[in-house]
């Protein structure tokens, strides 16, 4: 005989978080992960990837900057090296600044956000997990099959990705596998942006957070196809020995480059776009303030999709390219810098007469401010063709984007990942080592990559297992700030990790925000919401925060 | 499928195919030489250049590699004549030469080699007058020699050190953009690419001072050649149709099947 629940149970089951609902049948265990739609299970599945990949790369990373730190081979050889550093690019972009905060924090929030219950397809979702891994799988085993890893940097540029007898074609299949992944989330956040928003919720009245992964998301829709075409025929080339990159058989060299950067410019933008979402929602809530100019971060995110997508030749203008594009690649390049300021200072204006109450998140924000703003302002150096002449290729431009990916992106995960910790686990975190450990990184990074700036002014190129005497100085120096900024970003993780176990149970709205992830319990239940999301006329509308903060006498 | 759906794709994969077989055709013109399996530059550390082969210097006297190579030398294959694009290469050596630390005459010298068999002595003077002037105020000139010599021994030495290029019908070549450091022994060091910049080209000289090969970073191959923009025109002009023609086609499918779905 069926019976109805009483009342109080039926309130257990609906607040009852997606960790604890139970599985179907046959869906049980493991399986209940693997096999799951729930794009917040998926979320968690790639954020446990993710942090995998970033701690390799980070030590990889730590492992090169060691090896600089004397002069002539002290821990591997050149050849070593120049593998490392290709891994090391690779897992850095491919692995983790381009799935990193879309893929995690988009696939957990993007729907909740704009009150859905799940992504418009739930089943891709779950295949652009797969390919991600697959992709992944495939770049730890070109590394260890063959002749090696490649050796020719993250870009492939033939002809020596098409020449050179290590496994450049297993990695390259590696970066289309990923691409592919990145564009099926692509295509999957656009449609559920435009099909799955609750009744009410029109297209000003959406996060900004939100905003910027579907700007993202377009941006990888239209760009990824080309480098997936691209690396198809980096492949072709080494198998069949076309000679669409050979001059002597009619082909460009040139064509290669263009290709390749017509992607992995707005790559950059991939990158940096859901950081700046990020940093959009943290600043208005900890300052207690509506966002400065909405609009104006709305318009600035689409304006960078579309102008970022028109730059890409700023890479190449030393490659022998005519006056007239090396103009106009270096003007439209300027042109992006306005959007990106239009941003800062609109988190700048947010922050000004806020009440602003500290947080690990709101720290990690400024740091990201700050640092970005430094990469940015030396990206105008090497953006304009004629000062970049002297600094082209050198170690200036390894610490200018590491500045703006590691500074910007990196910095904005950190801050993702501490805003939303207790969103996701239910439990929160504890502030202290949080902010030693971002103290430490933010100081590490700084004294890591401010030599790197110096020595590239005096000459020194990027690449190089070995370098000169006159730039021992400036390595070895830079080696202490990377150990301890990775030490630093060590301390954050542990601390967050610790807090699965020993952390106290976070409330359902512990900082005072406003958007609807945050007016549902946490962890979120499995449908999302228990009841019809409210819609705010305006999504950062804090003037119930401040009455309830009023009332409880905060 | 019906019959007229079927013409349909027929007519659009021939669209689709026309512009890739004037390609072929118009590329089978222009390949003269087999190159199969070509690798431009084929990287031989180690070996020891031919120091005993005559050539000419921009003077007209007889001089060998031997008798040039007293300490760590840059070698750059290039041709003197060139109507545009080659300039590129060895203005780039003079300008990484300008910006090095290292002083020429005491720390290296440099050695611009023509495989242009065609190129005289007087040509090589008059490209050493250009480049010298793009240096600084007391650059020691004999210390940058342009030095030219039969086919036979351009290739002597151009094969030991595994460098390809493809002369032309119209007098250009095809060549790679690279250049290498020898050590005092004529020993080929390394290999330096892309745009010569200074720290790249200090580095190798560092090496060759060691003696010991080293392994080159590849940064980009880049390329000298001649190109005619207008060449390809019609090919170009043929997608551009080709494709415009397909996006019509797709907006006739799309405009009917919505207009379809909405009467019926």
């Amino acid at each position: 005989m069926k019976r109805e629940n009483p009342e109080w149970i039926r309130d257990m089951t609906v607040r009852q978080s997606f960790y604890d609902t139970p599985s179907p049948a046959g869906l049980t265990g493991i399986k209940a992960w693997l096999l799951t739609h729930d794009h917040k299970r998926l979320g968690l599945m790639y954020l446990w990837a993710v942090f995998f990949w970033v701690v390799l790369g980070l030590f990889l990373g730590l492992a090169l900057r060691t090896e600089l730190m004397g002069i002539g081979e002290t821990i591997m050889s050149a050849q070593t090296y120049n593998s490392t550093f290709t891994l090391h690019g690779v897992i850095m972009i491919f692995l983790f600044m381009i799935p990193a905060i879309p893929a995690i924090f988009g696939n957990f929030f993007l729907p909740i956000q704009i009150g859905a219950d799940d992504v418009f397809f739930p089943r891709l979702n779950l295949f652009s997990w797969y390919l991600f891994m697959i992709g992944g799988l495939f770049a730890i085993v070109s590394l260890f099959g063959g002749e090696g890893f490649a050796d020719t940097g993250w870009t492939f540029y033939v002809p020596f990705s098409v020449g050179t007898e290590s496994n450049v074609s297993m990695t390259v299949t590696a970066a289309f596998i990923l691409g592919m992944s990145s564009m099926l989330t692509g295509l999957n956040f656009v449609t559920t942006v435009h099909r799955m928003r609750v009744k009410g919720m029109g297209w000003l009245q959406i996060p900004l957070f939100t905003w910027s992964l579907y700007a993202t998301a377009w941006v990888q829709i239209l760009a990824t196809p080309i480098i997936s075409i691209t690396l198809i025929l980096v492949v072709l080339e080494r198998l069949l020995n076309i000679g669409l990159f050979d001059p002597d058989k009619g082909g460009d060299p040139l064509l290669y480059q263009h290709l390749f950067w017509m992607y992995s410019h707005p790559a950059v933008y991939i990158m940096i776009l859901p950081g700046m979402g990020v940093i959009s929602e943290i600043i208005p809530v900890f300052s207690r303030k509506a966002i400065f100019g909405y609009k104006g971060i709305v318009v600035s995110s689409m304006a960078i999709a579309i102008a970022g997508s028109l730059v890409w030749a700023h890479h190449m203008y030393t490659s022998g390219m005519s006056d007239v594009s090396v103009f106009v690649f270096s003007l439209l390049t300027y042109l992006v810098a306005i959007p990106s300021a239009v941003k800062v200072f609109s988190w700048l204006s947010t922050m000004y007469k806020g009440s602003i109450q500290m947080t690990p998140p709101l720290l990690l924000s400024l740091v990201f401010i700050y640092l970005f703003t430094v990469g940015g302002l030396t990206g105008l150096v090497i953006g304009a063709a004629g000062t970049d002449i002297h600094v082209h290729d050198t170690q200036f431009i390894v610490a200018h984007f590491h500045f703006t990916m590691f500074g910007g992106t990196g910095f904005a995960f950190f801050a993702a990942l501490h805003y939303w910790w207790p969103k996701m686990f239910g439990v929160m975190y504890s502030f202290r080592p949080a902010y030693i450990g971002t103290v430490l990184a933010t100081v590490g990074f700084v004294f890591h990559y401010i030599p790197m700036f110096i020595l590239g002014m005096q000459g020194m190129p990027r690449r190089y297992f070995d370098y000169l005497p006159q730039y021992e100085t400036g390595n070895f120096l830079a080696g202490f700030g990377g150990f301890l900024m990775v030490f630093g970003i060590m301390v954050m993780f542990v601390n967050l990790w610790v807090s699965l176990r020993k952390g106290a149970t976070a409330a359902d709205d512990p900082w005072g925000a406003t958007t609807l992830e945050w007016s549902i319990p946490s962890p979120p239940p499995l449908q999302n919401f228990i009841e019809e999301p409210q819609v705010k006329d305006y999504p950062y509308d804090f003037s119930d925060v401040l009455k309830r903060a009023a009332k409880s006498g905060q | 499928m019906n019959i007229r759906k079927k013409l349909f794709a027929v007519t659009i994969l021939c669209c689709l195919l026309l512009p890739v077989h004037l390609g072929a055709q118009q590329a089978t013109e222009t390949v003269t030489a087999d190159s199969e399996g070509k690798i431009w530059v084929d990287e031989q550390t180690g070996v020891s250049l031919p120091l005993d082969v005559d050539f000419l210097d921009e003077n007209g006297e007889v001089v060998t590699l031997g008798s040039l190579i007293d300490k760590p030398t840059i070698l750059l294959p290039i041709y003197f004549y060139c109507p545009n694009s080659c300039s590129t290469n060895l203005a780039n050596l003079a300008a990484a030469m300008n910006r090095m630390k290292m002083a020429a005459g005491k720390d290296y010298r440099a050695i611009a080699l023509s495989f242009n068999e065609r190129d005289t002595p007087k040509d090589a003077r008059d490209a050493k007058g250009n480049y010298l002037n793009l240096l600084y105020e007391g650059f020691p000139a004999d210390q940058w020699n342009f030095i030219t010599g039969s086919k036979e021994n351009i290739a002597t030495v151009l094969d030991k050190i595994g460098y390809t290029f493809k002369p032309l019908e119209d007098g250009t070549f095809i060549h790679p953009s690279a250049l290498l450091t020898v050590a005092k022994n004529g020993m080929v060091i390394k290999y330096v690419y892309g745009n010569f910049i200074p720290g790249d080209v200090e580095m190798a000289l560092a090496e060759a001072e060691t003696g010991i090969p080293a392994l080159s970073v590849k940064r980009l191959l880049n390329f000298c050649f001649n190109y005619d923009p207008d060449k390809n025109k019609t090919l170009f002009e043929v997608v551009k149709v080709v494709v415009l023609l397909i996006f019509a086609a797709l907006v006739v499918l799309f405009y009917r099947k919505f207009i379809n779905r909405k009467s019926a």
